[in-house]
């Protein structure tokens, strides 16, 4: 034992003794300390603990290949998706949930504003989220077109539709800045390797920097999918399964049938949240946003589920009688795209119940680009995009997209 | 600034560091700034309350010190009151009381007009009141020689780990250390991080995985079952343990860190086998603070209409209607003081019954048996009494109640919440297994290996397991 002492000559034994306990504290827990600076170091090279804003703000049409979507922390897409509109001030924009999340830039080629296309998708769950999300745009700005993905649950009082939520995010928690933050990404990513979410080689792509010329950030960025330069999500692999599965958890037909997540039983349209969403677009139109409605597809067994469940039927065709009443009574496009078979395509186009793949989105803009004022007002070419489709690089899901605008080249 | 935060970590590891540095005044002096910024990190301008009542107990002390006149002494220990219990009563106690007026008035048929302050409550203010204001006695009753260092009673009313949520010192044990060079024990210290380390397992591991299933129950009496709410009554017994004494061990192991000797404030409380061995293992500091500075004098109060035993226990009675109030300012707390209470008044008045009742059945044969069903008749009353401790008021108390009597699902109570019944079940083991020793990682003799595996393996159960939207401290309302 020492005693500090009041004489500053004879202090210094127990100073240095606190620093020899310290390190020995460490020494003890070197394992576990190990393991974690492993985490940390993984977690830093993915990129997860970089900040929402700053990915948003350095990523453009223009800058280098970029693929950003977080695994660990929150992913934060309605900021990611705000803060890059801010930046970029898009004039084609697509906006709605992840069901539009495949439209791609290079399938409107022949668009005045294809040099100016940003995809948010992912950001809109209910008329909530849009009125929020429209709010924050800046005063002087407003598109030149909106494509909006328009899901039958928006109009539904049964679920929740977002109002009040704010796009505002804890910047400290955010970049894993805190404690909290930091040991519970630790964790997070413990668990997913110890469950196999995540393989031993994939991390070592990862600590060693192997990109493929794609910059990443977040984890999922380098390991299966990411929101790419145009704001559309691309996935890593580029295998197509051969027969259809819905991939959704629990499948979405599964959902129909029970009434449960975005199919709770209802007794009809809810007129208030339709009476707000006419009025959110109004307003953009008031600003000179041409509005363009997307009815985006089930796949045939959920059609054929609503079909058969009289709630869900009746409730889904008022939704499609409201929608088209709504946008023809003000000179608004509205696509109809419910199903593949629209388009002579079937489930295989779709990876799940209610998410369709590229190949789907091709097939239904050159099918609905036939009409000269969609095509004229989305900057369409049809024949292009059947080009598209027949190419041998086409498959279900993935499409030869390069040559969409090779052909539009003059 | 919680104890679950990075900048709590960077104060402990920088004081840790520089405090062995130093000689002794200077280490108090460091202690006394890492304490008030650690509380300046909720509202800097409470800081000016614990000045006050720093102030006004030391300069009260030293009088007391200076005078042996009766009447004077008895001033001095009113002005020390009344400047406590002021600060309290006013930040603690003001809008309960005249609510509760105008609610009575209004009832009566009268218009009373909105009387309520919007009145933030300080953090820690019962805590370190109680802490000040045990001071003061003592130098009055004259168990303890006041402080001429205002330095060391500075210290002594804001020392940071004990500050916010106790344990609630007492003069005599805490004050004696800051005036005293501090010692470094490898031992103490490497014990101290277990402890802390510990503590921390049982806030983010338990405490705070077991708080959504309580709060969503709690928070939707109307939507839940009686079996979810019975056994998110149970779960809060063990989250509020958790989460207390996870702060004690934290704020013990911590001042341990800086050579300060920290008295324990938990002792295996659901192993009780009575009411009063319960109060004799649960927040240790408060139960002796109040024998000490409340029960003790209302004994002495002359009542002779009443008899010995009736005076007793009617004190006893409410020493517990002064411990629901002192945890929070709402009828459900006086409600959880007044039932325990009555627990501890039915259980001296039937105690002799209950020692005849067992030796006529022979159940003393069991002895373990019978130490498990005391044990969980304990839990149960307790769990009862939590009822009215976590409902937002008597109306919900009531209903929760209600619904756990009519509303029961044996089978959905077995198969709900099982990883949170198997956190429950490893702590009772764990803690059982280590019940003689001071806490659950104090590992003794074990082998070195064993040693590392077992602390490696806390620190990667808080990762993996943690629940990391750091709930705030239950007592921090306190």
């Amino acid at each position: 034992m020492t005693d500090t002492k009041d004489n500053p000559g004879q202090v210094a034994a127990p100073l240095k003794r606190a620093i020899v306990a310290a390190v020995r504290g460490a020494w003890f827990l070197a394992p576990a300390l190990i393991l974690i600076l492993a985490l940390e170091l993984v977690l830093r090279r993915a990129g997860e603990f970089a900040a929402t804003a700053e990915v948003a703000e350095s990523v453009t049409l223009e800058s280098e290949p970029t693929l950003a979507l977080r695994m660990i922390l929150s992913q934060e897409t309605p900021t990611y998706r705000l803060t890059q509109i801010q930046q970029r001030r898009p004039r084609f924009l697509v906006l709605g949930s992840s069901r539009v999340q495949r439209f791609r830039r290079e399938m409107f080629c022949r668009s005045p504003h294809y040099g100016s296309f940003y995809n948010s998708s992912g950001t809109i769950t209910g008329v909530g989220d849009l009125e929020v999300f429209l709010g924050s745009f800046p005063t002087d700005y407003a598109p030149e077109i909106l494509l909006v993905g328009l899901d039958s649950w928006w109009l539904n009082s049964q679920t929740t539709d977002g109002t009040g939520r704010s796009l505002e995010i804890d910047t400290l928690r955010d970049r894993g800045l805190t404690l909290d933050s930091r040991l519970y990404a630790y964790g997070r990513l413990l668990r997913s390797i110890t469950n196999g979410d995540l393989e031993l080689g994939q991390l070592r792509r990862v600590l060693l920097g192997r990109d493929e010329g794609v910059r990443r950030y977040g984890l999922l960025a380098w390991v299966s999918r990411g929101f790419s330069n145009d704001g559309s999500l691309k996935v890593l692999s580029s295998e197509t399964p051969d027969r259809y599965v819905d991939r959704e958890r629990p499948p979405v037909v599964e959902r129909v049938h029970e009434g449960t997540f975005q199919f709770v039983s209802t007794g009809g349209i809810d007129r208030e949240r339709l009476s707000r969403l006419a009025q959110a677009l109004e307003e953009l139109g008031e600003r000179g946003t041409e509005i363009v409605g997307w009815l985006p597809p089930y796949s045939t067994e959920v059609v054929s589920s609503i079909e058969n469940t009289p709630v869900q039927k009746a409730y889904y065709s008022s939704f499609l009688d409201e929608m088209k009443r709504l946008f023809e009574s003000r000179g608004w496009l509205l696509l109809e795209a419910t199903s593949p078979v629209l388009f002579g395509l079937d489930d295989r186009a779709m990876e799940d119940g209610f998410h369709a793949m590229e190949t789907f989105h091709v097939a239904a803009l050159a099918h609905l680009g036939d009409d000269q004022v969609v095509s004229e007002s989305l900057g369409l070419s049809p024949t292009c995009l059947r080009e598209v489709l027949a190419s041998e690089k086409t498959t279900h899901w993935y499409t030869d997209l390069e040559r969409a605008c090779e052909c539009s080249t003059p | 600034m919680s104890f679950t935060s990075a900048s709590f970590c960077a104060l402990l590891g920088v004081t840790y560091l520089v405090y062995w540095g130093l000689g002794r005044r200077a280490q108090n002096v460091l202690l006394l700034a890492a304490s008030y910024l650690f509380y300046s990190f909720w509202d800097w301008r409470f800081l000016s309350l614990i000045l006050a009542s720093s102030l006004t107990d030391y300069l009260v002390t030293r009088a007391l010190a200076g005078t042996r006149e009766p009447a004077a002494r008895r001033g001095l220990l009113a002005l020390s009151l009344m400047v406590n219990l002021g600060l309290l009563g006013f930040f603690k106690y003001f809008n309960f009381f005249v609510d509760s007026l105008e609610t009575a008035l209004s009832a009566l048929g009268f218009v009373v007009p909105r009387l309520g302050l919007e009145i933030v409550l300080p953090v820690g203010i019962s805590f370190y009141t109680f802490q000040t204001l045990g001071y003061t006695i003592d130098v009055y009753r004259g168990d303890v020689e006041a402080r001429k260092s205002v330095l060391d009673v500075f210290v002594f009313v804001a020392f940071f780990p004990q500050l916010v949520a106790g344990p609630i010192e007492r003069a005599g044990h805490l004050l004696p250390q800051f005036s005293s060079r501090r010692v470094f024990d490898e031992a103490q210290i490497a014990d101290g991080a277990r402890q802390m380390l510990w503590g921390f397992f049982k806030k983010i591991v338990i405490a705070d995985n077991l708080a959504p299933y309580v709060n969503a129950a709690y928070g939707d009496v109307d939507g839940a079952s009686g079996s979810q709410l019975v056994l998110a009554t149970v779960l809060f017994a063990f989250q509020i343990y958790c989460d207390f004494s996870g702060y004690s061990d934290i704020g013990i192991g911590c001042a341990r860190l800086l050579g300060i000797d920290l008295r324990p404030n938990f002792r295996l409380p659901y192993f009780a086998q009575s009411m009063s061995e319960f109060w004799r293992r649960w927040h240790i500091s408060l139960s002796s603070w109040l024998t000490d500075y409340v029960y003790a004098p209302l004994t002495k109060v002359r009542l002779s209409w009443l008899g010995w035993r009736a005076k007793l226990l009617g004190c006893l009675f409410l020493t517990f209607l002064v411990s629901g109030l002192w945890h929070g300012a709402a009828w459900t707390f006086v409600a959880w003081g007044a039932l325990h209470g009555s627990y501890l008044v039915a259980s001296s008045l039937s105690s002799r019954w209950r020692r005849g009742v067992v030796a006529r059945l022979r159940l003393d044969s069991f002895p373990g048996a019978l130490a498990v069903a005391r044990a969980g008749f304990v839990f149960v009353l307790v769990c009862i009494s939590y009822v009215f401790f976590r409902a937002d008021s008597l109306a919900s108390a009531v209903q929760v109640f209600e619904k756990m009597l009519v509303d029961q699902d044996l089978r959905a109570l077995l198969r709900e919440a099982l990883r949170l019944k198997a956190l429950v079940a490893m702590l009772l083991l764990a803690e059982w297994l280590q019940r003689d020793r001071r806490h659950v990682l104090d590992l003794g003799e074990l082998p070195l290996g064993a040693k590392v595996v077992a602390y490696n393996a806390v620190v990667l159960g808080i990762v993996v397991l943690g629940a990391f939207d750091f709930q705030p401290f239950i007592y921090f309302q306190f």
